[in-house]
């Protein structure tokens, strides 16, 4: 088994979804489009999606989820890439947070408290977090695609994903080593305090 | 004898393939190398290599739905994404018909499984030449570990194989760059291991990755993704290394986008006479003449060809009067073993993606039958930190405190995953549907492939052992797994044209000639008389290099 056979089936082991459908279908250029029913999102719904994305890996010490082109990623994503029933299940958690917000709130989502998006986005978590899933394991073990997956889980993977394979996530957040010329298994965390990307 | 196209024809252009043609025409033949996949040049035709993740090749397609249809199959591969599936077979244009059965990886470009091979290299002993002579199961090999030995040494010298010597008689020592090294978990792993069971050492893997420039060819540097193509050739692949080898002596012709209908026989000269090919674009059929074929098409392909050439001499298949072709199939067992959690090195991290990984020698059943099995197995295996998408969606929250949180990676896991040997049985095989044709109009395989009794005691004792050498070593949250697949998923199917002394019982003798008819050899997986649990390329090569080179001797002496 080649390590990279390894890397994957031992994230499976550890119980995650990795999909590595989701990181092929992450880019930069996102202009090409193959999905044959193309569904819009209106700009309050794209602006809401980079106050999640922004929430869950906000800008800190290096730049967040919006800087490193996530929405966009998230977007392309959504409109090219999900069943309807992904988009619906999507779509249904928006419009829970927007709901909440207008009800609770008496605004938009995009425009409540931090206080306020960082609660309702906990609430959503913990549905994710109860969630079991019993779609059917394939190849190494990894659940390429289970269409019940709830809002948050969703939401979470494309943000990790999409972060940490931008160019961003990779030379700002990590350490960016593509060429580095020999194998080292023994250095010190310490000296680094990073991962290291490529 | 009659003038031919070529002096000699090699059907194929992956490991064995590559290493016929290098052979042949170091030995002044004229060759023809066909391959029925398309043209990939050294370098320019990488087209994905050292691309980083932020620029996906297919600008964000998404390809679910292409994957499903055209790529059932070869989507299950672990190598498969948008950085490769250009070198992979697509199963709707040229499927099998029982893709639910058996798992059949395939690429379909010049190169082959060369360019996406696991690179790992390791020498066969007479633990494995004895093995079916010693406990009955198949039959005697017809050569021993003597008979290869000049082989395995001149392949290594040539490819380079990095690893480290241990002075084992059943796993013997290559000729060897200097090895990669372990990991501060591999290293501590290692020395627990070999102190706690004294018939069993750790070694570093061994494998066909340059770790300093050789033969011309450049170093590695540890970027990872050795599938993609590595243009400075630092693995061994037909593109690398046999391909400008065979290109330099001016004596190769080599057709891509041509597949071969059938082998040629004439029953007057008792000899093949040459090969009908199949333009993979254009479906126009050709003829190409030649005093000697080498088959070297992959186990499957290379069975598949010959039980399609049929004649009235040979109404099963060219060289079938033993009836073992297409018989004996074989591969390892695989995801059998178990993986650990060590918690203790967190304070170091490894930088560099080694293509590589260690290797515990066979331990049951070496010097004395002892298990309540047959034959055996090794593991293969590595250490890393928990990969960051992996701690990422398994950690629960989200925020500033979560992000930087992912900035210390997890603790280290190691696996360890045994690869079982397969007996050689009758009953697995792959027949040809001639009612059920593809778009070339070539018979569409089934397969037939059923795990043993003793592959199933293999993998219990496998799980078994790793469980208790990571407990040994002091690993925690142990998780033994045994994920019993479909045959091919090892990707080292072997056996159907097997070699023997016996014409009567097998399809090839010592020299991987067919005992049927002269001229005509099968130097690839095909030819495996058993299957050990070593992984086999380094001796479909040595097994090459050696046919070829008595092959080209006959034919000198006038004797095929």
């Amino acid at each position: 088994m080649q390590r990279r056979d390894a890397v994957k089936f031992c994230a499976a082991l550890l119980g995650t979804s990795l999909s590595p459908a989701l990181r092929r279908a992450f880019a930069d250029n996102l202009t090409a489009t193959q999905g044959t029913n193309a569904v819009r999102l209106s700009n309050l719904q794209e602006q809401l999606i980079s106050t999640l994305a922004e929430l869950i890996i906000p800008t800190t010490d290096t730049p967040g989820a919006i800087t490193a082109g996530v929405p966009r990623f998230i977007i392309h994503i959504y409109t090219h890439w999900f069943d309807e029933s992904e988009r619906a299940i999507f779509l249904q958690g928006l419009e829970r947070l927007e709901q909440a917000s207008q009800s609770q709130q008496a605004c938009h989502f995009v425009d409540a408290s931090q206080t306020f998006q960082n609660l309702q986005l906990a609430q959503e978590e913990a549905i994710a977090l109860n969630y079991v899933s019993d779609a059917p394991v394939r190849g190494i073990a990894t659940r390429e695609h289970d269409p019940n997956t709830p809002f948050f889980s969703r939401l979470k993977e494309l943000v990790v994903v999409g972060y940490y394979t931008s160019e961003i996530g990779c030379k700002q957040e990590q350490i960016y080593t593509p060429m580095p010329g020999r194998y080292q298994g023994q250095l010190p965390y310490s000296e680094f305090n990073r991962r290291f990307s490529g | 004898m009659e003038t031919t196209d070529f002096d000699a024809i090699v059907i194929g252009s992956g490991i064995t393939g590559g290493w016929a043609a290098k052979e042949l025409t170091e030995k002044g033949l004229k060759v023809l190398m066909v391959d029925r996949g398309q043209m990939i040049e050294h370098g320019k035709d990488y087209i994905t290599e050292h691309q980083p993740p932020w620029a996906d090749p297919l600008r964000g397609k998404p390809l679910r739905d292409v994957y499903q249809q055209d790529y059932p199959v070869q989507s299950r591969n672990y190598l498969f994404d948008e950085t490769t599936r250009h070198y992979f077979n697509n199963d709707k244009d040229n499927p099998y018909a029982n893709q639910d059965e058996f798992t059949w990886f395939r690429t379909d470009v010049v190169g082959g499984r060369s360019l996406l091979w696991g690179r790992q290299v390791y020498r066969w002993s007479d633990l494995d030449f004895s093995a079916n002579l010693a406990d009955g199961h198949g039959i005697d090999w017809p050569i021993r570990y003597q008979d290869i030995e000049p082989w395995y040494r001149k392949v290594e010298e040539f490819i380079g194989v990095s690893g480290q010597a241990e002075g084992l008689a059943h796993l013997p020592d290559s000729v060897f760059l200097p090895p990669m090294s372990m990991n501060v978990v591999e290293a501590h792993v290692k020395a627990q291991i070999e102190q706690h069971f004294d018939d069993r050492i750790m070694t570093i893997g061994r494998a066909a990755v340059l770790t300093q420039p050789h033969q011309g060819r450049g170093a590695c540097h540890y970027c990872g993704p050795c599938q993609r193509g590595c243009s400075v050739g630092a693995y061994f692949s037909t593109q690398s290394s046999t391909l400008p080898a065979a290109r330099a002596t001016g004596n190769l012709t080599l057709l891509a986008d041509t597949a071969v209908e059938r082998i040629d026989y004439n029953s007057t000269l008792q000899r093949a006479t040459g090969i009908t090919t199949v333009n993979t674009q254009t479906l126009q059929r050709k003829r190409f003449s030649a005093k000697l074929i080498f088959v070297c098409a992959s186990s499957v392909a290379s069975a598949a060809l010959l039980l399609n050439s049929r004649s009235e001499a040979f109404p099963t298949g060219l060289a079938n009067r033993s009836g073992a072709l297409g018989h004996y199939l074989m591969d390892h067992t695989y995801r059998t073993g178990a993986t650990g959690v060590f918690t203790q090195f967190n304070d170091f991290i490894d930088r560099g993606n080694r293509p590589n990984g260690i290797y515990i020698p066979r331990f049951q059943n070496v010097g004395q039958q002892n298990r309540e099995f047959v034959r055996g197995y090794n593991f293969q295996g590595a250490a890393m930190r928990i990969p960051l998408q992996a701690q990422a969606l398994s950690t629960p929250g989200f925020g500033a405190d979560y992000k930087h949180s992912l900035r210390t990676p997890g603790p280290w896991i190691m696996y360890l995953m045994g690869f079982g040997e397969c007996l050689p049985r009758y009953e697995n095989r792959i027949e040809l549907l001639h009612n059920k044709t593809d778009r070339l109009g070539l018979p569409q395989i089934r397969f037939h492939f059923e795990w043993s009794d003793n592959e199933h005691k293999i993998r219990a004792d496998i799980m078994r052992e790793a469980q208790a050498m990571l407990e040994t070593a002091g690993a925690v949250a142990i998780n033994p797994f045994n994920r019993v697949g479909l045959g091919g998923e090892a990707i080292h199917e072997m056996g159907t044209a097997r070699m023997g002394k016996d014409p009567t019982t097998s399809v090839l003798n010592k020299w991987n000639q067919t005992h049927d008819v002269p001229n005509v050899f099968v130097t690839d997986g095909a030819c495996m008389t058993s299957s050990s649990s070593v992984n086999p390329s380094l001796t479909y090569m040595a097994l090459t290099a050696r046919a070829a080179n008595y092959a080209a001797q006959q034919l000198k002496e006038g004797l095929l």
